[in-house]
């Protein structure tokens, strides 16, 4: 009997947590899935599937626009960060340099740095970049400035996290591998690219995903260097989808924004769910 | 001829050239320029080039009355909401984040669905999740409310975001079921770390699991517990997004980045807002030593 209780209660508690964690999420597509009238009138589950609010941001809110310029970002930014970090873990994991602790620790620092303490100055670098820009192109390509702004900005805040999270993944490595190498005479070069490329894609992809998350999700930068509806990202989107009136908050097209910016996320994590578990675990448990 | 590991030497430093040239000029470069712009007269129309005035944004006393940062209350009031925020949401999510951890070890059907479950609010947008509550909150058709007066606990809805008295606790139940998430993972990897007789002999059985938990387990994931404090604990003191989309003016809620940022770019104070974000860099930077000290973190390296 008590054995029967005991797995019942145990089963009770996983519930809670299922429940906690995903219940803001599912209330936000069942909202999101409702017409106008429907979406004032709570409920737990949805009485009516009605596409309009999908409709509206696709095709009334400049909103495709926004998803693409939070791509066009994460993509330059990851690729770039993971690239340079890539190469930066070697040196930070495999050999044995003068100063190395060191450099780890300053790396360290400035991921835990508040974004606000360089604002000021990134903002005086910010409009100077934009007067060299506009002198040297032409105004046509001028939207794209923000853009170009944005991913240098948080190529920074990314590098830390990546070279980070790479070097404990690099440190996993057995060193018999690279020996052999050695050996025989391969540069680093070479070393990097045939043996550890193999074995490290995985933890690499795991990384990338997680920065770009990280970049998708940021907001007090994307407020701060965006100016115009064409070159906002995503959250600042969101953020700005507000009514014509004060009190006509449109939270059935607040919520779809939500759900679609949120659904890619969702699925690549559950289908990553392990690798990220030990990214985030290397990201501040190792080091 | 030079010996296989210099050339390493000298490859691992080339390879570390382009993370450090980014390092100086997009981390070093604008924190000295905002230390310097807190020193100058910065405001939108002189701000690439501004003049040299000393202290005053941190305090000048002006015919008997004191200016300043330090001198506003509005400053203070957000170091206090920051503190608040912080010591609360972090005890919450210290709470839930090492009780999802050990209904996360449960072995039965459910334990992939509870590990992906814990994932979701991890990867939710801040802005989508501050969102998201703002609209089950919401006064008249929120979900909460309405479950509130079914159960006869509320006569009528009750606008918890704005309401001043319950904003911040609003805020920090956001935040704690957005992070708990990642302080259970820290945990959870501390607990698998350990070895399998640990934890049998710490299984939760009632009562007695409760106790054997905080004689047996709790001390060795001690160190997961700490770090995972450090980390969401610079996070939170720097916190923005949240409390930005919940109620940017209500000086209620506002936190320390929030005022500074509000000083640049809705007054244009620059030369202000900078001397407010270098304070508060000061006030993180002091707690981040007190804390890294007493924990005696910085000695983790040696404890692996």
């Amino acid at each position: 009997m008590t054995k029967l209780y005991d797995k019942i209660f145990k089963y009770g508690l996983q519930i809670i947590v299922i429940i906690f964690c995903v219940f803001p999420f599912y209330y936000a597509v069942m909202t999101s899935l409702e017409g106008s009238a429907a979406v004032f009138v709570p409920n737990f589950f949805p009485t009516e599937i009605n596409p309009k609010n999908y409709i509206y941001l696709l095709f009334e809110h400049n909103f495709p626009n926004t998803i693409l310029n939070s791509l066009f970002v994460a993509i330059v930014t990851v690729s770039i960060s993971i690239t340079i970090s890539y190469f930066a873990a070697w040196s930070l994991s495999r050999v044995n340099f003068q100063g190395r602790s060191m450099f780890l620790f300053v790396i360290l620092a400035i991921s835990m740095f508040p974004q606000i303490a360089v604002l000021t100055g990134m903002y005086q670098l910010f409009l100077n970049f934009k007067e060299f820009y506009f002198n040297i192109f032409d105004l046509r390509v001028k939207g794209i400035t923000s853009l170009l702004w944005l991913c240098f900005t948080y190529t920074m805040f990314n590098i830390p996290f990546t070279v980070w999270v790479l070097t404990t993944f690099m440190k996993g490595v057995p060193k018999e591998i690279e020996e052999a190498a050695i050996v025989d005479g391969a540069s680093s070069f070479l070393i990097l690219r045939k043996i550890f490329l193999p074995i490290m894609t995985p933890a690499i992809f795991t990384t990338a995903i997680m920065a770009m998350i990280a970049v998708w999700n940021e907001f007090l930068f994307a407020l701060t260097f965006t100016a115009t509806n064409s070159d906002r990202t995503i959250t600042v989107g969101i953020a700005l989808i507000n009514g014509t009136v004060e009190y006509e908050v449109p939270w059935g097209s607040i919520m779809a924004a939500s759900v679609i910016v949120t659904v890619p996320l969702v699925i690549i994590t559950l289908l990553l769910q392990g690798r990220i578990m030990s990214g985030l675990t290397a990201g501040s448990i190792k080091g | 001829m030079k010996s296989v590991s210099q050339i390493r030497k000298r490859t691992a430093l080339i390879f570390l050239i382009p993370v450090t040239i980014i390092l100086l000029s997009s981390a070093l470069y604008p924190l000295i320029s905002t230390l310097y712009l807190s020193l100058t007269d910065a405001e939108l129309e002189n701000f690439l080039n501004p003049n040299y005035v000393g202290f005053i944004n941190y305090i000048e006393n002006y015919e008997g009355m004191w200016y300043g940062v330090l001198a506003d209350s509005l400053f203070w009031n957000s170091v206090r909401n920051t503190l608040v925020f912080t010591i609360f949401s972090i005890s919450l999510e210290v709470v839930l984040g090492i009780s999802f951890a050990l209904i996360m070890l449960i072995e039965n059907k459910l334990k992939w669905f509870v590990r992906a479950a814990v994932l979701i609010p991890w990867a939710i947008p801040t802005i989508v999740s501050a969102r998201m509550f703002e609209w089950m909150l919401q006064d008249q058709f929120g979900i909460f409310n309405y479950m509130l007066i079914g159960l006869g606990i509320l006569e009528q809805g009750k606008a918890w975001t704005t309401d001043p008295q319950t904003s911040m606790i609003v805020i920090i139940i956001i935040d704690a079921w957005k992070t708990s998430p990642f302080v259970a993972i820290l945990v959870y990897a501390g607990l698998k770390a350990l070895p399998n007789e640990v934890l049998e002999a710490g299984k939760v059985d009632g009562t007695n699991g409760i106790t054997q938990f905080y004689y047996i387990i709790f001390p060795l994931i001690l160190p997961a517990i700490a770090v995972a404090i450090v980390f969401r604990g610079l996070d939170a003191l720097r916190v923005f997004d949240l409390i930005y989309l919940i109620n940017a003016g209500s000086k209620d809620i506002m936190s320390m980045t929030v005022y500074a940022r509000r000083e640049m770019f809705e007054y244009s104070h620059f030369g202000f807002g900078a001397a407010a974000s270098t304070m508060l860099t000061l006030i993180i930077g002091v707690i981040a030593v007190i804390f890294i000290q007493r924990t005696r973190l910085h000695k983790l390296d040696e404890m692996e």
